[in-house]
């Protein structure tokens, strides 16, 4: 096991180098930079100014001597300073990551409190009304645009109703602090968290019944019922405990990626997390922002991986580590 | 800790939403609120500085933080607000200088209670000037102070052309004369240099930079805090024009969809929405105070002169390019048609200019065939090649000017030539526009406080990187918009500006479009609009009053 982790590991590194390389390369080769971007529409820059700017930036290097030298500022932990933050990337990365992440973990685990005895519910009785108005809610659930439900919600519960704020992370006009500022802070998440739940419930809905009904047409379901087990006990122990299995590897490999922030959801609902931020550095070109970023979501694609490599294993004991 | 923070916020979630219901009752003016003015913006970047700042949210952030010496009036004049300065044009033996003369109020303090002395304002020159600066700031390019070279590229210590006089005044020697030079250096604003130049020495600017994320000033407001996406500044008691009337003002990062639902619900007090007959009708219905001002710049088409070098090809599309219809529908009132490419804002903007080409098919064929095409099989063709023109454009679905192109294309299809409207995103085309990449292109120039053109237009901006990328070339012209930058006579100088504005036309590489206006919102249940300035412009607004607005 060790040592099937560690050499995961050690072949993460390689994987992850060959990415680096590529990430930088396509980055640079973006039309247009940092510099161009933020002096256009502005006529009195000259051009010794920008190829002034562009070299206290850095941007006048090639793509393999950048990247060399890139490679050695990370590989000692410097990350860069951000073009429009003007702080070490690191340090907005973390700043903004977690309050991504408590958006994303909030909704992740309401999803799964619904998801998993919803889906189970509708694996019971296959293609029966129930089964048809659980997956109708799930596939609806998919299929809204996040813009689309989220200004829908706001006209109805912000606008409309007034129960809930419209955008934004805290009251401006109060000055909560301590316990009464994470009330207000949880307050105002209620609607990004609702679209979140609602848009991404449906994927974990026909994960959960796909696979419950796999194992409730097993072999070993079969038997326990033939021996007359009470129904309840067939598919609370011996079905729902194999389901887990594919589900706990799946929840494991989602985990990192609850960091990644969302693009759509934080714009419209004023949240500074890490989703808005990034979109905001491709439209900046915010080169040292992307880079470490998108190094940072390759990060977390491995950690996935090898994390639900790894719960397979242990929920699984059939299978062994070599 | 962030992880206990977190557990706890998940329990919380659940219990939040029962107390929504109960929260609604303590809405919008609820008690202890009276004293915060809530104004919503766009995100910020958190680079509070009046050197390094990129972004008009960061600026606006700040704006209550600092003040300059001068300050623009509604008409976009300069006027004194925490100093004077004064101009002075001197022959030094057939040499051209113009001295400046700064001289700041007696008794202002900065918020942290030392006293402003020039010391400080020279010092912002001294960043503003330093070889190794990398913001956004043209304040160095813009300006020949003397000595200011042997300072950049050389091992001056010093700019020999900034003279302390005294604890108050300073003078600024300028080669030549320079109509922006009293903006220049009257609206750099005041930094207090005991902090800002804690360890400033020539060329190192980190300590400068390390107090972007705690601005200090001299201004009506004081910086608090910057934390979930809000700017909080508290009021200066001590501020020289006199305490604000408001303690708090809080500005809120909102989505640009949200700025008038978020006025109505009363969670904010000011907002700046994109202007639209839409807007106006909603603001109409809800019966929302609002203010408009022309939106300094304007909008476009050009021709690159140097991909269409046929100017009888250039004044042909210039002749099937029809306005009116389209920003009338797009805008109505909220925009008008511009016949030069200046923005109106500017007390120098031609206004009995009228339309130079004009629309006229017949013309247009006309002018095609005296560039030598021909057409063969209904085909416009010279040299055995057909007519086909690149026009780029961001956001095609969206955009004002997208009727007029495709009125174009159908009227040039039917000559049997070729437009083609290339939509793509902004950042493309501005990086096709600057490598002399698309024959024509529509965009904007922004933010224009000053008539000085030379940019623009001038010949020596052709030059990767330079702003002149419709490839005018004119001698003449070159010498008129110096002359322009010279001439202090505002009547003269507007003359002098109407006849450059006519010589950029005749090259057939600009058609402006229009203007278009900016719009303030205020929400009538918290502000007492009497406080709001009347004569809020362009230049003007309730930020230059900010110590006199009251809420009800």
């Amino acid at each position: 096991m060790k040592q099937y982790v560690i050499r995961r590991i050690l072949t993460s590194l390689v994987v992850l180098l060959g990415v680096s390389f590529l990430i930088y390369a396509m980055l640079r080769m973006m039309p247009g930079d940092f510099v161009e971007q933020m002096t256009s529409g502005n006529p009195t820059v000259t051009a010794e100014q920008k190829e002034k700017l562009r070299e206290l930036y850095g941007l006048n290097k090639g793509i393999v001597e950048g990247y060399v030298q890139w490679l050695s500022d990370a590989l000692r932990g410097d990350f860069g300073v951000s073009f429009t933050y003007q702080r070490p990337v690191t340090e907005v990365i973390g700043s903004k990551m977690w309050i991504s992440f408590s958006l994303a973990a909030s909704a992740f685990v309401i999803e799964l409190l619904i998801a998993i005895p919803l889906g189970i519910a509708a694996a019971r009785r296959q293609y029966s009304k129930r089964d048809y108005l659980i997956m109708f809610l799930a596939l609806a659930g998919i299929s809204l645009p996040s813009f689309f439900f989220a200004a829908v919600l706001q006209r109805i519960f912000a606008v409309g109703l007034g129960w809930l704020p419209l955008s934004g992370m805290v009251s401006a006009r109060e000055d909560y602090t301590g316990f009464r500022l994470v009330l207000d802070i949880a307050y105002h998440f209620i609607l990004p968290v609702t679209v979140f739940v609602i848009t991404g419930i449906g994927g974990w809905l026909r994960y959960v019944r796909t696979n419950m009904l796999e194992v409730l047409n097993a072999d070993y379901v079969r038997t326990a019922r033939a021996k007359g087990l009470p129904e309840s006990k067939v598919v609370g122990k011996h079905a729902f405990r194999n389901t887990l299995i594919p589900i706990i590897t799946f929840i494991g490999g989602s985990i990192p990626g609850l960091f990644a922030g969302a693009i759509i959801t934080e714009g419209i609902f004023a949240i500074d997390g890490l989703g808005k931020t990034a979109l905001d550095a491709v439209n900046n070109k915010d080169f040292p922002f992307l880079m470490t970023y998108l190094m940072f979501m390759a990060v977390l694609t491995l950690l996935g991986t090898l994390i639900s490599d790894i719960l397979y294993g242990l929920a699984d004991p059939r299978v062994r580590f070599r | 800790m962030k992880k206990r923070i977190l557990t706890i916020f998940m329990v919380v979630i659940v219990m939040a939403s029962l107390l929504a219901c109960g929260k609604k009752d303590n809405g919008s003016g609820s008690e202890g609120s009276m004293g915060t003015l809530v104004i919503g913006t766009g995100a910020f970047n958190g680079v509070f500085s009046p050197f390094f700042y990129q972004t008009a949210y960061d600026a606006q952030a700040m704006e209550l933080i600092f003040v300059s010496v001068c300050e623009l009036d509604e008409n976009n004049e300069l006027k004194d607000k925490a100093g004077h300065i004064e101009t002075e044009v001197i022959e030094n033996d057939s040499k051209q200088q113009t001295k400046y003369t700064i001289k700041l109020n007696e008794g202002m303090t900065f918020s942290d209670g030392e006293a402003v002395t020039i010391d400080d304002l020279i010092f912002a020159y001294y960043v503003y000037c330093d070889p190794n600066y990398d913001g956004m700031s043209t304040f160095a390019t813009s300006l020949d102070i003397v000595g200011l070279e042997e300072y950049r590229e050389g091992n001056a210590e010093t700019i020999s052309g900034i003279t302390r006089v005294d604890e108050l005044t300073c003078t600024v020697l300028v080669d030549g004369v320079n109509i922006i030079g009293d903006r220049l250096l009257g609206l750099v604003q005041l930094v207090p240099k005991h902090y800002y130049g804690e360890d400033y020495v020539k060329g190192d600017l980190a300590g400068v930079k390390d107090k972007s994320s705690a601005p200090l000033g001299s201004g009506p407001f004081i910086f608090e805090s910057y934390k979930n996406n809000i700017v909080t500044v508290k009021a200066n008691e001590n501020y020289f024009l006199g305490a604000p009337h408001i303690s708090f003002v809080k500005y809120q990062v909102i989505d640009e969809e949200q700025k008038i639902s978020a006025i109505i619900k009363g969670d904010i007090d000011i907002t700046d929405p994109a202007a639209s007959l839409e807007v106006i009708d909603e603001l109409e219905d809800e019966e929302i105070p609002y203010s408009l001002t022309g939106y300094p710049g304007y909008g476009y088409i050009a021709i690159s002169a140097k991909r269409i070098p046929d100017i009888k090809v250039r004044e042909g599309l210039m002749h099937l390019m029809t306005r009116s219809q389209a920003i009338r529908t797009y805008y109505g009132d909220l925009a008008e048609i511009i016949e030069r490419p200046m923005t109106p804002t500017l007390a120098e903007y031609p206004d009995d200019a009228g339309e130079y080409w004009g629309y006229d098919p017949q013309k247009a064929l006309q002018c095609f065939k005296e560039a030598g095409y021909e057409q063969i099989n209904g085909k416009l063709m010279k040299d055995g090649k057909q007519l086909v023109v690149e026009v780029g454009i961001g956001k095609a679905e969206s955009h004002p000017s997208t009727p007029i192109l495709t009125q174009m294309a159908n009227d040039l299809r039917a000559m049997g030539g070729e437009l083609i409207i290339s939509d793509m995103e902004f950042s493309l085309l501005t990086n096709r526009v600057q490598r002399d990449d698309i024959d024509m292109w529509i965009m904007s120039w922004g933010n224009v406080t000053d008539c000085d053109m030379t940019q623009l237009y001038g010949s020596e901006y052709v030059k990767a990187g330079g702003s002149n990328r419709t490839w005018i070339q004119d001698a003449e012209l070159d010498a008129l918009m110096v002359e322009i930058t010279k001439t202090l006579d505002f009547a003269e100088r507007k003359q002098l500006v109407a006849e450059a504005l006519d010589r950029v036309m005749s090259w057939a590489t600009m058609l402006p479009v229009y203007q278009r206006k900016d719009m303030i919102i205020y929400n009538p249940d918290t502000i007492d609009m009497s406080t709001i300035p009347e004569n809020t412009s362009t230049y003007y607004s309730y930020v230059n009053e900010i110590e006199k607005l009251k809420l009800k």
